[in-house]
């Protein structure tokens, strides 16, 4: 068994951020608040180790040892504890075989909804450190920035595809590949046709030679 | 009770008549209660937070729940308990010292704790509350200061509720040679001189590490608690043993 003083030193540092960040989303806290006296036991396979997620109703406590049995129990190996972590589909992710769920499954949709709905406030979180003015500044920026980056993404893409699709005339338009997908679909459909037709020919030969005969 | 006059007990190292202790250990606090949070982040690196953490984990205190919090001093356990055992529950927070009491009440309303705790001077010994009142009864770092240490878990098992739970959060002994050689080293040089610079009081901190050594190792506390009549006793080794946390249930 690990040190408790290990187990808690970790599991103390993360529950302060996580409460810090949970602190700045209201609505997420709120949400947490609704799922009270129920708790999920997270069981780290390879490393031996478990701790338990307890929302409250202005907090969520992590502990690493708890009596109450738990209403649902997630088994994972730390590697794929983390790529959960990091994925943007964690439904598709938990349905992969390296992860064992106990007890009700539904809390544990619960949480990922929850965690989904999150948005991180991040303004709100440099102000504490900087102050407002200068917190909303540094956002401001920042969001500018973003927004630069996604359009100049967008417009790049849209430069790109017209350049090979008319300077180079390398690929073919979207209107082009679509006739052309639509002709294709045709003459599908007029081959099944054909072919019906052919059967069907075939079966009446079939029947006037055995009524020759 | 035998004579008391005859009678001796330890002080860390020393040997004193049983009836002097008390009030020996009451001066050591008397001297430190002022800086005795300060002190204790210093000292152990802010590591008594975890262990204190973890008792909390172990008492699967509940809303609702009464709690006493002995020996408790400045109140780090009551305050989560406090915010535990919710509306409904109860706290109490007892100490047989004064001054350590005070700033533990200083300490609580500060932060806004009330309306579910309340503080009583007490000995552990004989604690003044009536048979089958607590759910959970902790002592964190003060066992080993009891003078009677047998009287004061007998004490603690009178006043739990059947199925209610004692809780020992103490000093005991480390089990690894390397550790336990960096820890008297530690404890025994390092210690007294903090003690005299931060608050110029080397006698109390020297004997914090004499009496952690003289405090019963974790195989003899837990005889101990079942021979003062608690069932389904154990412990856990926080700390490579440093700190060992004992757990017994009222039959």
């Amino acid at each position: 068994m690990i040190d408790p003083t290990i187990t808690m030193a970790v599991l103390a540092g993360i529950e302060n951020v996580l409460n810090r960040l949970l602190q700045r989303d209201p609505p997420t806290l709120a949400r947490l608040a609704r799922m009270q006296e129920r708790s999920l036991c997270i069981r780290i396979t390879d490393l031996g180790f478990e701790c338990f997620v307890r929302p409250q109703a202005d907090a969520v406590r992590l502990l690493g040892y708890d009596e109450q049995a738990a209403d649902a129990t997630l088994n994972a190996s730390s590697t794929a504890l983390l790529s959960l972590l990091v994925s943007d589909d964690i439904a598709h992710e938990l349905h992969r075989n390296e992860f064992r769920i106990e007890g009700d499954a539904s809390l544990i949709i619960e949480l990922q909804q929850i965690a989904r709905h999150y948005e991180l406030d991040f303004e709100g979180l440099m102000a504490n450190v900087v102050g407002d003015v200068a917190a909303h500044s540094v956002s401001r920026q920042l969001e500018q920035g973003a927004r630069w980056l996604s359009s100049s993404n967008a417009s790049l893409q849209n430069a790109v595809s017209e350049y090979l699709q008319e300077e180079l005339n390398m690929l073919p338009s979207a209107n082009e590949v679509e006739c052309f997908m639509d002709d294709l679909q045709q003459t599908r459909l007029d081959l099944d046709r054909l072919e019906a037709r052919i059967a069907q020919l075939q079966r009446r030969f079939a029947s006037t030679d055995h009524s020759q005969d | 009770m035998s004579d008391s006059t005859t009678t001796t007990t330890d002080f860390g190292y020393e040997t004193v008549p049983t009836h002097e202790k008390e009030q020996r250990v009451a001066e050591v606090f008397h001297s430190v209660a002022q800086k005795y949070d300060i002190m204790n982040d210093f000292l152990s690196g802010g590591v008594h937070r975890l262990w204190k953490r973890f008792t909390i984990e172990v008492s699967g205190v509940r809303a609702g729940n009464k709690v006493l919090d002995i020996a408790g001093g400045t109140g780090d356990l009551t305050l989560k308990f406090s915010k535990l055992v919710g509306e409904k529950g109860q706290v109490v927070l007892a100490d047989i010292n004064e001054s350590m009491l005070r700033v533990g009440r200083d300490r609580l309303m500060d932060r806004g704790v009330a309306g579910n705790v309340e503080y009583v001077q007490a000995n552990a010994e004989c604690l003044p509350f009536p048979d089958n009142s607590f759910d959970v009864v902790t002592i964190a770092f003060g066992l080993r200061n009891v003078t009677d240490k047998d009287a004061a878990l007998r004490s603690m098992l009178r006043v739990l509720k059947p199925g209610g739970r004692l809780l020992v959060l103490e000093f005991s002994k480390t089990t690894h040679p390397l550790l336990s050689k960096i820890y008297d080293t530690y404890s025994f040089s390092l210690l007294p001189i903090i003690g005299k610079v931060v608050v110029d009081d080397a006698d109390s901190y020297r004997y914090l590490a004499e009496s952690i050594r003289m405090h019963p190792d974790q195989e003899t506390l837990e005889t101990m608690m079942g021979e003062a009549g608690f069932v389904r006793t154990s412990y856990h080794n926080m700390t490579g043993g440093i700190v060992a946390l004992h757990r017994g249930i009222k039959p």
